[in-house]
């Protein structure tokens, strides 16, 4: 189990990470200009420049500097930020725990409700409920989470005004303070998420409704109930897991546009203030969050199917 | 007066059409079936695929495809017109009346529940719902032992695909007694099992009938198993009833000619030769008057192969699929010795799982060796790999699949499927006109798309892939299992004719013995891998044999047997893989010595072409 599963997986896990950071610090020395004449401004003297550079270590080769940047992560130094001049870790880490408890709503009420959602539209195939369900994944899936998040905002906070249009709570607010701005930004992160779920929900408990399994276990006379919770829906979640984990993956996408039309204080903004700023050391440990987090939730689907398929947990010739 | 007879019938259907509307036309799938049967008795239903068997099976539970509806007639069961009934009355009909072993159990119980709990929710909505935990338990351990499941306690907390195909179709028969039905109906039972799970199931549904007394419904396209189960019979063809009564009268007095037609085209193992084939010109020309050959009389001659020179030889052949074998494993496949010579056809006989896929795509370069020496034409050794294999070579050896359905391309037209193989090889072959003439296909179905075809016609294109390269050698994997009988005759004469025309060696794979007495020359029989048995076709099914090659004669059911014989308890148990000592066959062998545990037997030659590997003395494997 352990040879077979896990360390094949950990092995991806560490080049997924690495090619991320690597992308990353290469995109970002193709960026014209960097923290020195971000931080200086338009019209700073090519020797203020030069002397922040060095006090900064960028005048060092790019390799150079990634390889350095390499040795400090692998013992858990991060760096500091180029602008602040504080350690990147604390900052990224409120960053974090904001963006956590937003994409946390999301994925606990969006996804189960995505599930069910498909669930109901599999089984009414083709009749109201189906046509209703399928045409809002639809165009949830067609139209981009900046529409999304805008229409939202004319809806629920300038016609209805019942949610705050945008986070005023500055970068230091606690999660308590941000709670009443989270639902329009949440909303928006469910409703482009959810859509793939749903599709990928219905078209599986359609399938699943047609084998001869169902077709014979509605021959027994069982109640509805029980055949759609016992028969179809552990056989129909199980390639519906894949995308849930895919979508968790787009989650880490979806909120950086989100959260800076909201202005949320999470990893979303820091990412794109730190871009702006480019604040390397920032932007990378950000990156490794990212990938960690997509690598993680592969690595759960593929337990959590392992775990709900009884093949795979009882292989055949196991007594 | 007339609601009393009723009530007194299992069955009572009365002028049923069943339709689906194609377009604005009505198509009817049953048309004008009326049956009756009687509490207690078992009733079977024939006909080729298509003939509306399973929609007559479904009916019973008032179960219809989607889209398809009832534009006449009535359905009633103990006096209950169940298409009268709904919703919860339906449910409760279906929980307590009636139930279905489907075609095929292992796909249709669910692969995420445990056995025991798909049996105990059949008890539901029974009477005793308020039933403990441990009454039910105990009633489903109950119901396993009644289908004989070797440990029905431990098989509670098992999940299906645990268990072998045999197996699971005793599951799937449990699971429909759960409810305890006045009526049980089974849509092929046995299709698609070994002869000898075959023979220990339906000995299994024997004995249940005789202990619960139900009225039971049998379809099946064996005639030797409705002849073997049922006491009345109806032939169905095209969505019509085209004779029906007595299981004995009809199957050994038929008066309407389909009847006569398909009681002649089945191959039988006491019969040599190829039977006449069931197409639609023979059944037309006896729907006009003609007679039907008579059964045993003049059936295709077939006729020794000329050619002598082995276009394949295969020595010492094993493989293993355990990278590491653990100890206590044994190879799949062990020392396998088999000639094919020219024109000839070898038939490799054998259970499911026996090993003789493998040994196929083996000869093919499909699936790698850990030892032996394949040779082709005395003189090219063949690769393990056939990317490494010479053009010619390739072109020489040629594989038609188990599945015809799978292996076609759907998007592809017929042409393309019988050039591209040789496009590919970048060799020349015959044309795919050509090749189509070679198999009997019209010209014209060159533009055809695999959709377009029926079974049959599939399995000629495979063929006609195969023929076009100008091979020596074909391998044919279950190339008929999946057919009708009306079909499958064509076929074999079609193999019978290459094989003599086109001086083309076949290795014909296959479990169905009455097919191989057909159409085989000689018979190489495997059990797990290891080669039992060899000789002609004559002296396999003559009166010595190795004791597993009686087993499997034994266990072949057919029409105008006495069906007295019963399989031995156990007898259809085949291990999960093969023993690493002694002879394969100990664990279910009767004649079973303490030698035969640790030593391999050695091949005995019984004469020149016949040879048997087993320790007991010769005069012990004369069987009667
Ligand atoms: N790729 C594989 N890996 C491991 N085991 C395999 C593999 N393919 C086949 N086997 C095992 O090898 C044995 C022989 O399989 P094979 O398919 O050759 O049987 P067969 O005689 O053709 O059976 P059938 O009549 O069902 O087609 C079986 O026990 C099967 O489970
Ligand atoms: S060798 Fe022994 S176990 Fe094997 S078939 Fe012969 S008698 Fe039976
Ligand atoms: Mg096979």
């Amino acid at each position: 189990m352990l040879t077979r599963f896990v360390l094949p997986r950990l092995g991806w896990a560490v080049v997924t990470i690495m090619l991320a950071t690597m992308l990353v610090f290469g995109a970002m020395q193709a960026l014209p200009g960097d923290a020195a004449t971000q931080i200086l401004g338009q019209n700073a003297t090519p020797e203020a420049v030069f002397t922040l550079r060095r006090q900064l270590g960028l005048d060092q080769a790019p390799l150079e500097r990634f390889i350095t940047w390499l040795g400090h992560a692998l013992t858990g130094n991060f760096g500091t930020s180029l602008v602040s001049g504080q350690p990147v870790g604390p900052e990224v880490g409120r960053a974090l725990l904001n963006t956590s408890f937003l994409a946390g709503i999301t994925i606990v009420v969006g996804f189960t409700l995505a599930l069910v959602l498909g669930l109901v539209a599999g089984l009414f195939r083709d009749r109201w409920p189906d046509s209703l369900i399928s045409t809002v994944a639809l165009v949830g899936m067609s139209i981009p989470e900046f529409i999304v998040a805008t229409l939202l905002v004319l809806m629920f906070s300038i016609t209805i005004p019942i949610f705050p249009a945008v986070v005023v709570a500055g970068q230091n607010a606690t999660i308590a303070e941000l709670a009443p701005s989270m639902p329009l930004p949440a909303l928006s992160l469910m409703f482009v998420a959810s859509a793939y779920i749903i599709r990928m929900m219905r078209t599986s408990v359609i399938d699943v409704m047609e084998t001869d399994y169902v077709h014979t276990a509605r021959l027994k006379g069982i109640s509805m109930a029980r055949l759609v919770v016992k028969h179809v829906v552990p056989s129909a979640i199980l390639p519906t897991l894949n995308v849930v984990a895919m979508n968790v993956a787009w989650l880490i996408g979806g909120v950086v546009v989100v959260e800076s039309i909201f202005n949320y204080p999470g990893m979303g903004s820091l990412m794109i203030q730190s871009v702006q700023s480019r604040d390397l050391p920032t932007i990378l440990l950000i990156t490794v969050i990212g990938a960690m987090t997509f690598v993680i939730c592969n690595l759960l689907a593929d337990l959590a199917a392992t775990l709900l398929n009884p093949r795979l947990r009882y292989p055949r010739n196991s007594k | 007066m007339i609601t009393a007879t009723k009530e007194d019938l299992a069955i009572d259907v009365h002028g049923l059409d069943i339709s689906y509307m194609s377009g604005s036309r009505r198509v009817n799938v049953l048309s004008g079936v009326s049956l009756q049967l009687r509490q207690g008795e078992v009733l079977g239903l024939v006909g080729e695929s298509g003939s509306g068997k399973s929609t007559m099976a479904g009916v019973l539970l008032a179960s219809l495809r989607t889209s398809s509806f009832v534009s006449s007639g009535t359905v009633h069961l103990d006096g209950v017109d169940v298409f009268k009934l709904a919703g919860k009355e339906l449910r409760a009909f279906r929980a307590g009346h009636v139930a279905l072993v489907p075609q095929n159990a292992g796909a249709a119980l669910t692969p995420t529940m445990r056995i025991g709990e798909q049996l105990t929710e059949g008890f539901r909505l029974d009477s005793a719902a308020s039933e403990t935990c441990e009454s039910r338990r105990a009633r489903a351990i109950e119901l396993l032992k009644l289908v004989r499941l070797p440990d029905a306690a431990a098989a509670l907390e098992k999940y299906p695909h645990q268990f072998s195909g045999g197996q699971q179709q005793r599951i799937g028969i449990a699971m429909a007694l759960a409810a305890r039905p006045r009526l049980l109906v089974l849509d092929e039972p046995t299709t698609g099992l070994d002869v000898v799970t075959q023979a220990a199931i339906l000995d299994t549904l024997t004995r249940l009938h005789k202990e619960l007394g139900m009225a039971m419904v049998l379809v099946s396209h064996d005639l030797g198993v409705i002849d073997k189960m049922c006491s009345q019979v109806a032939v169905l063809r095209r969505g019509k009833v085209v004779e029906s009564g007595d299981t004995s009268t009809v199957l050994r007095n038929p008066s309407h000619p389909y009847t006569k037609g398909l009681l002649a085209s089945v191959p039988r193992v006491t019969v040599p030769g190829i039977p006449p084939s069931l197409d639609d010109a023979a059944i037309d020309a006896f729907e006009k008057g003609a007679e039907m050959h008579p059964v045993d009389g003049a059936l295709y001659e077939r006729l020794a192969p000329q050619g002598t020179a082995p276009v394949l030889t295969i020595r010492g052949l094993s493989v293993d699929y355990n990278r590491k074998p653990k100890p206590g494993s044994a190879p799949t496949v062990l020392d396998v010795d088999l000639d094919v010579h020219a024109g000839e056809i070898v038939a490799l006989v054998g259970e499911s799982g026996s090993g003789k896929s493998t040994i196929a795509n083996v000869v093919a370069g499909l699936q790698g060796r850990q030892a032996g020496q394949l040779t082709l034409n005395a003189q090219t050794e063949l690769a393990p790999r056939v990317a490494h294999r010479a053009k010619s070579v390739r072109r020489a050896v040629q594989i038609i699949f188990q599945n015809a359905d799978t292996s076609l391309n759907p998007r592809r037209t017929v042409r393309d499927a019988i050039t591209r193989p040789l496009r590919l090889f970048n060799v020349k072959g015959l044309t795919a006109e050509q090749a189509l003439a070679e198999v009997g296909l019209p010209v014209n179905f060159t533009e055809r798309l695999p959709g377009q075809l029926s079974g049959g016609q599939r399995q000629r294109v495979g063929i006609a892939r195969a023929v076009s390269a100008g091979p020596s050698l074909v391998l044919a994997d279950e190339i008929v299992s999946a057919l009708d009988v009306s079909v499958q005759s064509s076929i074999l004469r079609l193999m019978d004719r290459l094989a003599k025309e086109n001086n083309i060696g076949f290795l014909f794979i296959t479990h169905d013995l009455a097919v191989v007495r057909s159409v085989a020359d000689r018979v190489v029989v495997l059990y797990l891998g290891r080669i039992v048995e060899e000789g002609t076709v004559s002296e396999i099914f003559g009166s010595v044999s190795h004791p597993y090659t009686s087993l499997l004669m034994a266990s072949v059911i057919e029409v105008g047997d006495d069906h007295s014989g019963a399989i031995a308890p156990g007898q259809d148990e085949v291990p999960a893989g093969p023993p690493a000592q002694g002879c394969p066959f100990a664990s279910r062998c009767p004649l079973v010595m303490d030698i035969c545990r640790s030593v391999r037997p050695p091949a005995i030659e019984v004469s020149g072409t016949h040879s048997i590997r087993c320790h007991a003395p010769l005069e012990k494997l004369e069987h009667l």
